[in-house]
């Protein structure tokens, strides 16, 4: 398998990152353990067999406007076991089932690949820092990632999304493989 | 004055601006044609001042933007908790488009364990993904009990009323239990063809919603997440002259009598309906569960 990841960030204040701490922070009561929220958006990439993959992306970030605003975001690629490097100490990525898979076909119809058509998923990437050792990290992560209840919970429905907390900085293997693990569409 | 019984002050209803909401003063407006005294509830205002108030709509729009998710961040302010305890109490509570949105996401509905999120409000698919703007028809079927905001309807009653959203897909991990919510009542409006069809495909139910659901119910039918608008069809000058069936053939004739074009419009017996609730709790006379 060839798999690369292109993580995508915006340059100037992410207000929806903000509003996501300001929510643990003030009104679910996470004042002394969340420290710092900030996002990224994922597109994960999988090919069966696919030589150089990061000059892929690089051309579909820099070459179209599908993925990449160079007015408004900055952008890194991973490839293989090639790890990301977003901010936080603690990570949860959070996607639709099935967000992204008609990227594939349009990239191809565009011309935009050659060959193979890729697998394409969409997620996002939610980029924690948290207070405490790294097994309470995990534990709060955890507790944030997926809503269950008024109280508990905010960053994904799990009647809509799923949610997985990763307790390193993920690797594009491991984000392209998480995500085609999804369930079915819910 | 607006009426009341045995003398009684009128009953209040806050309607909750939260920032980015864009519904709020049509929904007052439709709430005090309905002979209620309706007032707009700034988000930040205390809390506690809600518990004032005799029910509760959270209207359409785009609370915090709908960042995170629609819903999402508004469900975990203050005021939802006193909500949540109003509505726990028996007090009616109708969340609009993005107010269901924010019930769904804060736990009051479909509230058989309220506070648990048991469903949401997904991305509109099974035909058109994206933003959908467009009129539908909605059935009321009642499943011989009575809500807070149906008793003015005919069971097997068809409306014509419009909708506007990205996220109205109600949508629970296990369909199951989706099912046995319909079955107990909690689903009184749902999507129909113009003639009535059931699960009907798109355009009829315009976002998949599982079942077709267009409002879905707490167990005791005083919560309500509706994802049409219809303060928007609260008057008859307000329905289209395209749409079909006789709310069509109303209109059409109101075209030539604009006399009748102020004359209530198909959505406007939700509100009356929540008068009558509030007045006479007449969903109880009538042999609701509540």
């Amino acid at each position: 398998m060839s798999d690369a990841v292109l993580r995508l960030w915006l340059k100037v204040a992410d207000a929806t990152a903000l509003t996501a701490r300001e929510t643990l922070q003030r009104s679910m009561g996470y004042g002394r353990t969340v420290q710092d929220v900030a996002r990224s958006e994922i597109w994960a990439f999988r090919w069966r067999d696919r030589s150089r993959p990061a000059e892929v992306l690089e051309r579909l970030a820099l070459e179209t406007n599908l993925f990449h605003n160079p007015n408004k975001h900055r952008y890194e690629i991973a490839v293989g076991a090639e790890h990301l490097h977003p901010r936080g100490n603690v990570w949860v990525l959070v996607s639709v089932p099935g967000a992204g898979s008609q990227m594939g076909e349009l990239l191809a119809r565009r011309r935009l690949v050659d060959g193979e058509i890729p697998r394409v998923r969409r997620a996002e990437l939610w980029e924690l820092t948290l207070d405490g050792d790294k097994a309470a990290r995990s534990r709060l992560a955890r507790e944030i990632a997926v809503t269950e209840s008024h109280r508990k919970g905010l960053l994904s429905n799990p009647h809509l999304e799923d949610a997985a907390v990763l307790t390193a900085p993920p690797g594009a293997e491991e984000i392209v493989s998480l995500l085609a693990e999804q369930k079915a569409e819910k | 004055m607006k009426g009341t019984i045995r003398g009684e002050p009128p009953p209040r209803v806050a309607v909750i601006q939260l920032p980015g909401v864009n519904c709020e003063y049509e929904t007052r407006d439709t709430l005090e044609r309905a002979e209620l005294v309706a007032e707009v509830f700034r988000w930040n205002r205390p809390a506690a001042e809600l518990e004032g108030y005799d029910a509760y709509v959270i209207p359409g729009g785009f609370a915090y933007q709908d960042r995170i998710r629609a819903g999402a961040v508004a469900a975990k302010i203050p005021a939802l908790d006193v909500i949540g305890r109003g509505a726990e109490a028996g007090k009616p509570v109708l969340g609009i488009c993005n107010g269901a949105q924010v019930l769904v996401e804060a736990g009051l509905v479909p509230g058989v364990h309220p506070g648990r999120v048991e469903m949401g409000l997904g991305a509109n698919a099974g035909g058109w993904s994206g933003y959908y703007c467009a009129w539908v028809h909605v059935r009321v079927e009642k499943e011989g009990r009575e809500t807070a905001f149906t008793s003015r309807f005919e069971d097997g009653e068809i409306l014509p009323i419009p909708l506007a959203h990205a996220q109205g897909r109600f949508a629970a991990r296990d369909r199951e239990r989706f099912r046995e919510w319909t079955e107990a009542g909690q689903v009184p409006l749902r999507y129909v063809s113009p003639e009535g069809d059931a699960d009907p495909p798109f355009p009829w139910n315009p976002n998949g919603s599982t079942g077709a659901a267009a409002g879905v119910t707490n167990p005791r039918g005083n919560v309500l997440a509706f994802m049409p608008h219809p303060e928007r069809a609260a008057r008859l000058r307000q329905v289209p002259e395209t749409v079909a069936g006789p709310w069509g053939e109303r209109r059409r004739e109101a075209a030539r009598r604009r006399d009748l074009l102020e004359a209530p419009g198909p959505g406007f017996k939700i509100f009356q309906s929540l008068s009558d609730y509030l007045r006479w709790g007449a969903h109880r006379k009538r042999g609701g569960r509540s």
